[in-house]
This record gives structure tokens, sequence and C-alpha cells, in this order.
């Protein structure tokens, strides 16, 4: 069963092409890593799957919902709702300690459990550091903060934006186990990367170029390419 | 952990900048203390003048020639002042037609009292034809001074039944006066007889001029229904050659008075105003600045779900705390720091003064709050229209 499927899907700003006729259908449970070069499109592709942007044309659903035809409020409501979301730069709240940037997660979406928000903190090992605020966190802290605060309302899909993009290797490892243990218990998982390491350890691998799928791949071939 | 809410996020955010927030908070705290600090002085400004108003009794006040201004600052401040004509004026004025009743009363001014750091107004009335003073004694316990007593007002030093020491002579204190917002305040009431056997005595009265049988002004009532103009004139046709007089209209005085205060209450609704403004640039120019600075921060709100009202929530609350804040602290300062100082402004702007009361002063405090309050929300609204516009995810990784 498909949790997404995307039919022509085109993204023009101004005359800039910045996806062009994409097809790609992902399956429940499936690690999917999208890579290719800057400005080959993957943002735009985060951003029209991440329910933050809307595609010039085209066909996107979500989990049996037609993204196109959403007005803003319904997008922010999927959003909420089904996507968890793993940023490069963690984007957490600064004056708020890491159980509270878990919790208003939670906040935005529909009850805060403060018991559930620290279960969260400490499924990535940082149960000890819940009442730290982000300043006093590593950066491989940050980051798996940020990954407990996409995971805190069970999300159909988790998107990462370059999730190791700002660690050292040890976190990068770190992080990337999690992501394994989360793609081992059922969740669905699409990477954006320019990292072939991280890539590698996607089911399925789509190389974007020019705003097109220009080659798809496993993971493992990736691995043995590299 | 305190529950997180819109409220919660918005004060972190401003503990987090403690000097800015409190930066931000001086601008609402300086409107709120220049209104409220300039609110109480107006009202309790009003309240004396409509005190005088309601008892001054008189309706014309007679002095010697140039001595008008004189007994103004007699009645208004309990300046002290020692003037005198003869005393049969008293008597004299009471065949003139339209006049219905009239008062004598004798001025001494101190040198020095055992009671007091600083001069004080002697006033001594005949309690018998007497209509001024007595609606403001009907208050104390004894409302008319025996012989070798006085009434003081309420802000000379002493109980009843205490001593007061003047011109060397001891008397004893009968009552004190209710606060009356006038010169009463700091004035010593006895009787005609009391005054002029003091006087017999005494070493450092202001005498000059003094006839044994000399009174200082006469207080006239004219008859219901007479035209004050009227009559005054009469009493100048017919006395002021052989008195050397001088009429005062107490109407006339009131409303000179009230003109002052109409000046006083200008120049503190402009000051406030011209505050308010300022705090309201202030505060408009933080929170555009902070819209910027704080776009990462609500495209992420926006991605995980917050719709533009939670943003805007958050925005508004901030402006209402810092505007709460501001505003309390305005008010505790106008309280702590001018309201003390109020009576003596008041004074050097030769205006009465009675200080309102606490229901009065609480609801004052409330509209200023109220205000204060206002300030905030109204000078965010162009941040809070503007909030959460854009794309989400782009905005957060801008600068990327």
């Amino acid at each position: 069963m498909n949790i997404l499927e995307l039919k022509d899907v085109s993204m023009t700003y101004g005359t800039v092409k910045a996806l062009q006729h994409i097809d790609l259908t992902v399956g429940q449970g499936e690690w999917l890593a999208i890579m290719g070069p800057s400005g080959s499109g993957k943002t735009t592709m985060m951003n029209i799957v991440g329910c933050m942007d809307k595609a010039s044309d085209g066909s996107v659903v979500l989990d049996g919902q037609e993204l196109s035809k959403l007005p803003p409020r319904g997008l922010t409501a999927i959003r909420r709702d089904k996507i968890g979301l793993i940023f490069q730069q963690f984007h957490l709240v600064p004056y708020l300690t890491a159980l509270e940037n878990v919790v208003i997660a939670q906040y935005y979406h529909s009850m805060p459990d403060e018991d559930e928000a620290l279960e969260a903190l400490r499924s990535v090992g940082l149960g000890e550091r819940a009442r730290h605020l982000p300043s006093q966190l590593s950066g491989g802290e940050q980051q798996r903060v940020c990954i407990a605060r996409a995971l805190i309302n069970c999300p159909k899909l988790i998107l990462a934006d370059e999730p190791t993009g700002n660690l050292d290797e040890a976190n990068e490892k770190l992080v990337l186990e999690i992501l394994h243990r989360l793609h081992g218990s059922g969740s669905t998982i699409i990477v954006v990367t320019h990292s072939p390491d991280v890539g590698s350890h996607a089911d399925r691998v789509i190389v974007l170029e020019h705003g097109k799928i220009a080659r798809t791949t496993t993971g493992a071939l990736l691995h043995k390419s590299a | 952990m305190k529950p997180l809410t819109t409220v919660h996020i918005a004060l972190n955010n401003l503990k987090r900048r403690p000097l800015r927030s409190a930066g931000l908070a001086l601008a609402v705290a300086v409107f709120s203390f220049t209104m409220f600090g300039g609110a109480l002085l107006s009202a309790s400004v009003k309240n004396g003048i409509d005190s005088l108003s309601r008892r001054l009794g008189a309706d014309i006040l007679v002095v010697p020639r140039g001595y008008d201004k004189k007994l103004q600052a007699a009645l208004l401040r309990g300046e002290p002042s020692a003037f005198y004509i003869k005393g049969d004026l008293a008597d004299k004025l009471r065949d003139v037609p339209g006049v219905e009743k009239t008062a004598p009363q004798l001025y001494l001014a101190t040198l020095d009292a055992a009671c007091c750091t600083v001069p004080i107004q002697v006033i001594a009335y005949d309690p018998a034809s007497d209509f001024v003073i007595a609606p403001w004694m009907a208050s104390a316990a004894s409302p008319t001074p025996g012989d070798d007593e006085v009434v003081v007002g309420s802000m000379i030093v002493g109980e009843a039944g205490g001593e007061l020491s003047l011109f060397g002579r001891t008397f004893r204190i009968a009552a004190r006066l209710d606060r009356t917002g006038m010169g009463f305040d700091t004035t010593v009431f006895t009787t005609m007889g009391n005054a002029r056997k003091l006087l017999r005595t005494a070493k450092n009265a202001a005498i000059e001029n003094f006839q044994p049988d000399s009174v200082s002004a006469v207080m006239v009532g004219v008859q219901p229904g007479r035209d004050l103009k009227q009559v005054a004139n009469a009493i100048l046709r017919e006395f002021a050659l052989e008195y050397d007089l001088d009429i005062v209209v107490a109407k006339n005085m009131i409303s000179d008075i009230a003109k002052k205060l109409g000046g006083l209450s200008y120049l503190v609704h402009i000051l406030a105003a011209a505050f308010w403004a300022a705090a309201a640039g202030v505060l408009s120019l933080f929170f555009s600045l902070l819209l910027h600075e704080r776009r990462r921060e609500f495209g992420l709100f926006r991605i995980l779900g917050a719709t533009r009202g939670k943003l805007a929530g958050i925005v508004l609350c901030e402006a209402l705390a810092v505007g709460a804040a501001g505003g309390l602290l305005g008010i505790m300062a106008a309280l702590g720091l001018t309201l003390p100082f109020h009576r003596h402004v008041a004074m050097s702007l030769e205006l009465p003064y009675l200080a309102v009361s606490f229901p009065a002063m609480a609801i004052l405090g409330a509209a200023c709050l109220a205000v204060s309050l206002a300030v905030g929300p109204l000078a965010s609204l162009y941040s809070v229209c503007k909030i959460g516009l854009g794309d989400a995810y782009l905005t957060l990784r801008s600068g990327e």
C-alpha cells in the first residue's frame, strides 16, 4: 500500500522549472532517499511532500488525501497530523527546554502530554537532558531532540532534510541508528541528502537532476558504488 | 513543567531578553506614570475646587484694598496673612440692600508656634454670626471653641484634648477638622474673644495697623435671587472710600481657580498623549523588528501546525504583558514618587487640593492600566497582520 503518490508533478517559479513531470510512489514503511546536486529540486520536492507548498501541476496524494485541492489551512492540518519533520539546522526554540521543544509539537497538534514527550526524549537517549535549553546541548543532542519532536505525534511519514548535515561522524551514526530503529518499527521515512553514506541506508534512492528524476537505485547499490 | 500555552511561550520569550523586555515596559511605564500621576493631581485639585465651591458659604468677601490676593492665599493655601479694617463694617454691611448675613473674621499670622516648623494662620471668628467656618466645623467633635480653646486644621500637629502654644499663650485643642483641601487644613481657629485676649499679650503677631476692634475680612451672604454684581457695587459705592476696601466675588474666584485647573489638565493630557504616542512608536518598531528576528521561529511554529491566529496570540500576549508590567510599574511609581508631593505642587500653582478617595484612585488606576494595556496590542497590530505570511519552510531555511 502506498502512502505517497506523485503523478506528473511540476513546480514552476516564474520561468524556472524546479520540478518537471515527476511520477513517484512511496510505499508504507519504505525508506526513500532523495539525492541530487544543489538546485536539482530536492527542497522543492520536500516542500510539496511536506505540505509546505503546492505543486503548480499534477497530483499529490498523501495517505489517501489529494493535497493539490486543499486550502492552506488544510495543508497545515495534514502537515501537523501526518508528517514529522527533521531539519538539518535542528530549529529548536531557544528559550524552551528540550522537553518543551517536544511538547510544543503536541500543543499545536492536539493535547500536550509531558510523560509521552519525556518518553520520546528517552527513546533518543535524552531522558537526562530533558530540562536543558538547546544552548546547553551538543549538535547531536539537538538533532535528537528534533527527531523526538518529529516523532511525538506518531506521524505517517517522517521527512528528514539533511538530518546529519550538521553532525560529526559519531552523532551521524547515532541519528542513523535511530532512523533505522524507526524504519524497523514500520515508519515511512523520506530523507533528502547530499551524502551517499546517508543515502545508502535507504531501501530506495532517487537522484534528481534539473527537476527530473535522473535515476533510481537502491541504498545497497549506492553503498557498493560509493 | 508548567503547561505549555501561548502565554507560557510569550512570557518565556520576554524572560529570555530581560533587558529588552524591561526597556519596553519602561516606555509604557513613563506614559502610565505621567498619565496616572497627572490624573491624580488633576482629580485632587478638582476635588479641592468642588469642596471649596460647595462649602465656602460666602458670596462676597470684603477685605482692605490690595489684600484680595492675600485673602485668596490665606483661604486656598493657609498662607499666613494679617490685614485689618475697622470692625464696625460687618454691622454696617447688613444694611446694604441684598445682603442677607455678614460674618467678620480676624486673621493673625504667627511667626512661630510650638506646633509647627513654619508660620501658620490663625483665623478668629464670631460663632454667633458665622456661616463660613461652621460648615467645616460640623464634622469636628467640639464644633465651637470655648475660652482658651482652638480648633485645628487637619495638617496641624496636635490631638484633640492636647495643647497648642500660640504667641506664647497655651490653648487647649478642642477638636480637629477633617481635610478640606483649602488653607483651612493649616489654620488654627478660635473665637474673636480669645484672639483679642491673645493679641493683648502677643509678642510675635504681625499687628501692623491693628486697632482693638479691627477685623481682617467680612464674609457676606447675599439674599437668594439677588444679583451679586449689583450687591457688590452697592457695597463699593457706600463703603469703598470710608473703609478703603476691595471686594472679592467668590464665584469669580472659583472660576479663576477652575481655569487654572483647566490649564493643568490640558498640560497633563498633552504630556500623557505624547508619552503614549512615544510608547506606541517604540513598541511598534520593536514588534516589527521582533517579527523579522523571529521569522524562523514563527516559521517553525507554522510547520509544526500553528495557525496564524496562534502566532498572533503569542505576539499579543507579549504586547499585553509588556503593557501590563509597564502600566503597573508607572502607576506604582506615580503613587510612590509623586503622590507625596501633589499637595506642594498644587499649592505652588495656587490651587486647592483635596486628595481623591481610595475608590476614586482605584478607578483612575484601572483606567490608566487599561490604556497602558491597549498600547501594546495596538502597536503590534501591523506585525500581527503580517505574521505567518509567506513560505514557512523557505523562511525557516533562510540564511542557511
